[in-house]
């Protein structure tokens, strides 16, 4: 059966095909020749069993993640649930800022920055982190008038309550927003309030660990 | 920064004569751009005399004034080096001399 | 037309290079190499650069057939890098540019880099990894500005390298990461070792402390014990640089990977001294063929700190007006990629 493919994405190819009659996403993570195959091996049964472990996780905590129909580690695919109408939000971003007026768009975004924060943060409080908050990993689905906020691409997380896990998950979707949506600074700042609201009783602590993090960075001293 | 050194500070004065007042003031540039780090408590007050530069240390402890001194000979004798070796403005002409720049542990090479 | 002259001295190197309109006509270097076991310390290499700078100055006038007046710009790094050792480069600069009256210009070291690759390669839009001694950085061009999609979170990728050559007591010459690349090719031995990615960033600290263990079984013990390596291993020195290498390599390719799905890129650019390892490139030139893409490199000439990356970066500021005032024509440890406007890219 050929399959048409969507996306190369950085972790595999996906393909639009179908799982029991039901149409899905099928994500491929495909044999990287450049690593060594034990290492290989290794990674991908992990990042597959961590994306199928965290889908179910989130789903059952409320949070939206695309349901895991079906997992095959000796071809190395995942069958997924498929949002055919969604868009990512780096691509939502950059369409509200070149089709609206300025003021819209910031009323906009400060409302799509309220929405990711308060997810992020019920991820947060319910342990899961996901390794790689990026706007290429958070779906905007249409639904009605409105639309509704869909974590993807979990290959990279894991269930931890420690405060630094957290504290670098946020770090790592501070920078991404600064490199990815430089000429919208303050997105950060609204999620981060979001965030504080909704990610439970270690608030301070994850808040000062990720200030530790922030601050490691930047006492780096960088020589050559 | 003034406020932190002492009433009774250490201090030491350095006069360097320069061949003409134009190297003089070339060399008051240079070394004008740093500033003293912060926390060794060292006021450097910097002046020309003519053809002379003039430098004034301030420090409330010895060992800091040692430490501004030694680091800024090591400047005052790359800054002369480089003047003597460039200085000349008759000078400005191909190099066909020889050039002998072996140091030790120290690997060369040439693209 | 812009002629530069360029020093750059950040680190263990001091180099001098002279180019022309993208043409290169001298481009010389020294390095201090520190016996096996030592790493490179500010006040001495301060010292090496100082003992070093004046005759590369004249030999690289005496190489490009060039009188002094013949410049239009004199350009040093500004930083990050160690104080000292940048110092001796600054001072000879402004030294320079007052006796010849000729404009100076402080440069971004990773800018330098990221500017040299690009006129090199002829890479036009690349995601740019630089890896080096001192930095880790995924970077990509975007309004004016090279932005950092990724780093490292702790030590630098050639820090890991360097410090665990000096534990196995490798030669420094010409360079740890060098002899590294040489003994890892006597192996084909795969030691697992912590694999830590985060997104676009990466964490080497881990690693090291880990096979540092692994290299000098014994020495930590008070501190963790490792159930599975109780007993004593048996691994050569070489089986861990293969180890250590295929590990932190795959890390480096995997976040340029995301970066590239990231962005909607299909060039990558290696620059920095960890930039001219064999291993590296080829394991990002397999990515890049994956996707489609295409994988852009430098010879040591160029990925090892020189003074013509500096030249070349500073001839292209000048070039688009940038000039800098002489009392600040200081250095700077800390001087982040993302900091320096990108005024001669107009895409």
């Amino acid at each position: 059966m050929s399959l048409e493919i969507l996306k190369q994405g950085a972790e595999g190819r996906l393909y639009l095909g179908d799982f029991k009659g039901e149409a899905c996403l099928i994500k491929e993570r495909f044999v990287k020749k450049y690593r060594h195959p034990e290492l290989d091996t290794q990674i991908t049964r992990q990042r597959m069993k961590a994306e199928a472990k965290a889908s179910g996780r989130c789903l059952a905590a409320g949070i939206l993640a695309p349901k895991i129909l079906h997992s095959d580690l000796n071809t190395h695919k995942l069958y997924m649930e498929y949002f055919n109408a969604a868009k990512t939000a780096k691509q939502f971003i950059q369409e509200t800022v070149s089709t609206q007026t300025e003021d819209e768009a910031k009323k906009c975004l400060l409302e799509f920055c309220k929405r990711i924060g308060e997810i992020i943060g019920k991820m947060h409080s319910n342990h899961i982190i996901h390794g790689d908050l990026t706007t290429s990993n958070i779906l905007i689905n249409p639904k009605g008038g409105d639309y509704e906020v869909i974590l993807i691409d979990f290959g990279l997380s894991h269930y931890n309550q420690a405060t630094e896990d957290k504290g670098v998950d946020l770090y790592v979707l501070e920078r991404a927003l600064l490199s990815t949506h430089s000429e919208q600074p303050y997105l950060f700042e609204h999620i981060l309030a979001a965030y504080r609201t909704a990610c439970g009783k270690d608030e301070q602590a994850v808040l000062s660990k990720f200030e530790e993090v922030r601050a490691r960075g930047r006492k780096r001293t960088m020589i050559g | 920064m003034m406020s932190q050194i002492a009433n009774k500070p250490n201090e030491s004065i350095i006069r360097v004569p320069f061949a003409t007042p134009r190297l003089a003031e070339i060399a008051y540039k240079v070394v004008s751009v740093d500033q003293e780090p912060r926390r060794n408590f060292v006021k450097k007050t910097l002046s020309l005399e003519n053809d002379v530069l003039v430098v004034h240390f301030q420090a409330d402890q010895v060992k800091s004034l040692r430490t501004a001194i030694t680091s800024f000979f090591e400047c005052l004798l790359l800054l002369q080096d480089t003047i003597n070796q460039f200085g000349d403005s008759k000078e400005d002409k191909l190099i066909t001399e020889s050039i002998d720049n072996a140091g030790t542990h120290s690997g060369s090479d040439s693209a | 037309m812009v002629c530069a002259l360029g020093i750059e001295g950040s680190a263990n190197k001091i180099g001098i290079g002279i180019i022309r309109d993208g043409k290169v006509l001298a481009n010389v270097r020294r390095t201090y190499i520190t016996p096996p076991g030592e790493g490179f310390l500010p006040k001495e290499t301060a010292k090496h650069h100082r003992e070093a700078i004046l005759g590369l100055v004249k030999s690289s006038l005496k190489e490009a057939q060039l009188k002094p007046s013949d410049l239009d710009v004199i350009c040093y790094t500004k930083g990050p890098g160690m104080a000292p050792p940048l110092l001796v480069g600054a001072i000879v600069a402004r030294t320079l540019s007052l006796l010849w009256d000729i404009p100076l210009l402080g440069v971004n070291h990773c800018i330098g880099h990221i500017e040299m690759g690009r006129l090199i390669t002829g890479a036009q839009n690349p995601i740019v990894l630089y890896v080096s001694g001192g930095n880790t950085q995924v970077i990509a061009y975007s309004n004016k500005r090279y932005r950092i999609f990724g780093e490292t979170i702790d030590i630098a990728v050639g820090n890991c390298l360097d410090r665990f050559a000096r534990i196995i007591k490798l030669s420094n010459d010409p360079s740890p990461g060098y002899n590294i690349e040489q003994l890892a090719k006597s192996s084909n031995r795969y030691i697992k070792l912590p694999y830590v990615v985060k997104g676009m960033d990466v964490s080497f600290s881990g690693i090291l402390s880990y096979i540092e263990d692994l290299a000098e079984p014994g020495k930590r013990q008070n501190k963790r014990k490792r159930p599975q390596e109780e007993e004593v291993n048996n691994y050569s020195q070489a089986d861990l640089c293969y180890s250590l290498q295929e590990t932190i390599f795959a890390m480096l390719v995997e976040i340029t990977e995301r970066a590239m799905a990231h962005c909607g890129s299909n060039e990558v650019l290696i620059v920095g001294g960890v930039g001219c390892n064999e291993r590296l490139q080829e394991m990002m030139r397999i990515m890049c063929e994956e996707r489609g893409g295409k994988l852009f490199a430098t010879d040591e000439r160029y990925c090892i700190d020189n003074g013509l990356m500096i030249a070349h970066a500073g001839a292209e500021m000048f070039r688009s007006g940038t000039r800098m005032p002489f009392e600040e024509a200081f250095v700077t440890q800390r001087f982040r990629t993302d900091e320096v406007l990108v005024s001669w890219r107009d895409d």
